[in-house]
């Protein structure tokens, strides 16, 4: 088995980078052939349920989740990103953004299987089950919240070209702002959902596994400040049908807030909660 | 003498011809179907005329004079009831520059407004014309099939045909890109005159279908709205209006701004400031040009507008080495097809001679011989005959295909077996 997932490690950098160049080539083309099937698209949904597998697979032959080394950890991120932007691209139809989301996605996964190793020593707390899902939970949220920021300032930037009336690259090659702004409305709410189920499997797995959890744990008591911002902010623009260039600063503002106060705890405080 | 086959091109276009005296070149259906039997009984020749608005152009195929338009002039003046000596000289072009021109036309090269869409339709409707002939052309059929082909190819593989050329198609090409579709996008119409017409027309294509016309006369106001099945409402009712509004076109004569900085501002907040889209295409303006400081306003006027329109037919231009490129290789293949035609009717003349041969002695024969003999016979003399051509053949069409068919050649097979005076249509190489 661990030859076959030596082989897979080697496939799926190649996969992601042919299919970052179909959507590069789609992405610079000339014209849009709007009529022309785009196999990027198919290729990528594919190469998604491999990878998945292969995770799947690796975590029960080695018996622990994968997000036991950098190597699985970044191979786990490659997978979550793949799959945030593939849900934004089939709900609205739109592959013109895939080539920002794929390259992610292929550097994150070339990394990853250039450091992976088989023989990776865990701790037991890898091997619950529970943890798993809260980390797989956790990974995806902070992922789908990124995902959202980058189209919301995708949406900021063909905005203000519009209203410069310098219209360039990004005028001709980026989807309707209408359909800029949805994307990103539908990242944030993946975001807020997978976030709010991996904090709350972290709960479960803190009281039942660690014998020393505080609820005043700096790191937990930031993400649930940035998660009820969120989903907050969230529920009422939703309410107030709020849109339009104000609400793709928010939505950036709220991101690049999230990660700085992130970065601060991670730095100021020590805590139970650490990837090691 | 007899002339050779080759196609001819006799063209009237915005290059060397008024508007005036296009307007009198334009064809109608029944001039058309009058001319095409002419020129086939006349000059023995297949015929097809392209009339537009902005170029009467007519193809002939067949042994046709270098005299030709002093001949045919008389007639398309008669046509069209016009002086002889009012007619403009013509632009006259043979085989492959005929067939050039015509392989540019349909990818818009020629066209006034380059890159626009309209002349290839009207290109099928030439091959239309052609195939509903009763007498063939298959030359001609062959030369339109190769234009539209030209034609989609351009299309396809370049960026000629892209990007708004008209201030209206900019104007609904820019509110596409803030709100994608305008199915249940409400588009309001302030004026009623032929602008605001030109307007809602290129929103209606592109989807449109939720209009209210504001107009200070009710009459024209209400005529408009009911022309797009909307609504009419008086133009004091204008903040209101656009309150639910994503798209504001204004189009009116008014001296003064209609919609100022401090109106929109309750405006927008009414609407939660959602994105709207203003397009002023009013001399003089009608919108104060402070309201693209609001964050969600994306504000156009016509100078705005013209210049999105000179960009796009920069970038159209840009195009052109590449539609030319496409062009260049139609040409090639429409060669290489017109040289197969030179060999197809000699290879035929030949199989069919060996063939009648074999008949004629099966047939000498025939008293002497039981059915089933002559089945075997007939099965056998089939085999040799094919053995027998099988060089000949190869050798023609590889000449062809390597482009070093000599008519000598073509000569020297007609003469072997005297096809010339077996076939009717020998073929000029």
């Amino acid at each position: 088995m661990l030859q076959v997932f030596q082989l897979i490690e080697i496939a799926l950098p190649l996969a992601y980078l042919a299919i970052f160049a179909l959507y590069v080539r789609r992405f610079v083309a000339r014209k849009d052939r709007g009529d022309q099937r785009f196999w990027g698209s198919p290729l990528l949904y594919g190469t998604l349920g491999t990878h998945a597998l292969y995770l799947a697979l690796r975590g029960v032959e080695l018996n622990h989740f994968p997000v036991s080394s950098k190597g699985e950890f970044l191979s786990l991120l490659a997978l979550a990103i793949g799959l945030i932007y593939a849900l934004t691209e089939r709900r609205h139809g739109e592959p013109n953004t895939g080539a920002f989301f794929v390259g992610l996605a292929a550097v994150a996964q070339t990394w990853s299987s250039l450091i992976i190793d088989p023989n990776t020593a865990h701790p037991l707390l890898h091997e619950h089950p529970i943890y798993g899902v809260h980390v797989i939970f956790i990974l995806s949220g902070f992922v789908s919240l990124a995902i959202s920021a980058i189209y919301a300032l995708m949406y900021v930037l063909l905005a203000r070209q519009l209203k410069s009336r310098e219209l360039g690259a990004l005028f001709r090659r980026l989807p309707p702002l209408n359909t800029l702004e949805n994307m990103s409305r539908l990242a944030t709410l993946a975001g807020i959902v997978l976030l709010g189920l991996g904090l709350f499997s972290g709960h479960f797995v803190a009281i039942y596994v660690l014998d020393d959890f505080s609820l005043l744990d700096p790191k937990i008591v930031i993400t649930y400040v940035a998660w009820a911002a969120y989903a907050v902010a969230f529920i009422w623009a939703k309410l107030r049908k709020l849109s339009g260039l104000r609400m793709g600063y928010l939505s950036l503002g709220g991101y690049l807030a999230l990660i700085a106060s992130m970065v601060l705890v991670n730095t100021f405080f020590s805590s139970f909660h650490t990837f090691q | 003498m007899t002339s050779p086959n080759r196609l001819t091109l006799i063209s009237f276009s915005h290059r060397n011809a008024t508007l005036a005296e296009r307007d009198a070149l334009a064809m109608s259906a029944a001039d058309i179907a009058a001319l095409v039997p002419l020129c086939r009984q006349r000059w023995l020749s297949e015929a097809a005329v392209l009339s537009t608005c902005n170029r009467t152009e007519i193809y002939l195929y067949g042994p046709t004079p270098r005299t030709l338009w002093e001949e045919l002039a008389p007639e398309v003046a008669r046509l069209r009831g016009m002086e002889l000596a009012a007619l403009p000289a013509p632009m006259i072009a043979f085989d492959d520059a005929a067939a050039r021109h015509a392989f540019r036309v349909a990818a818009s090269l020629e066209s006034l407004a380059l890159g626009e869409n309209q002349i290839l339709a009207q290109v099928k409707d030439v091959h239309d014309q052609v195939l509903a002939n009763p007498a063939k052309s298959p030359v001609l059929d062959r030369l339109f099939q190769f234009a539209i082909r030209v034609g989609k190819q351009v299309r396809t593989e370049t960026a000629l045909c892209e990007g708004a050329v008209s201030i209206s198609s900019a104007a609904v090409d820019l509110a596409s890109k803030i709100f994608g579709d305008f199915n249940q996008r409400e588009i309001v119409l302030v004026g009623a005159g032929e602008t605001a017409e030109a307007a809602a027309m290129h929103f209606e294509k592109s989807g449109g279908t939720r209009f209210v016309v504001l107009n200070r006369s009710e009459e024209r106001g209400r005529l408009l709205a009911d022309q797009f099945k909307g609504t009419y409402r008086p133009l004091e009712e204008l903040e209101d209006a656009i309150v639910s509004a994503e798209v504001a076109v204004f189009a009116t004569g008014s001296p003064d701004y209609l919609l100022t900085h401090a109106a929109l501002k309750s405006v927008m907040k009414a609407r939660k400031r959602r994105p709207l889209f203003l397009i002023d295409i009013s001399n003089p303006r009608n919108v104060d040009p402070e309201v693209a400081r609001f964050d969600s306003v994306f504000l156009y006027n016509i100078d705005d507008l013209e210049h999105v329109v000179a960009a796009n037919l920069a970038t159209r231009k840009d195009e052109i080495p590449a539609a030319e490129a496409i062009i260049e290789q139609m040409l090639d293949q429409w060669r290489a097809w017109q040289q197969s035609m030179a060999v197809t009717p000699t290879i035929a003349s030949l199989a069919r001679y060996f063939e009648d041969v074999c008949t004629q002695e099966i047939d000498r024969h025939n008293k002497r011989i039981s059915e089933q003999e002559r089945v075997m016979l007939e099965e056998f003399s089939r085999g040799l005959v094919k053995k027998l051509l099988h060089n000949p053949i190869s050798y023609l069409r590889t000449s062809v295909a390597n482009n070093t068919l000599r008519s000598e050649d073509l000569n020297l097979v007609l003469s072997l077996y005297n096809l010339q005076n077996n076939d009717e249509n020998p073929d000029e190489p």
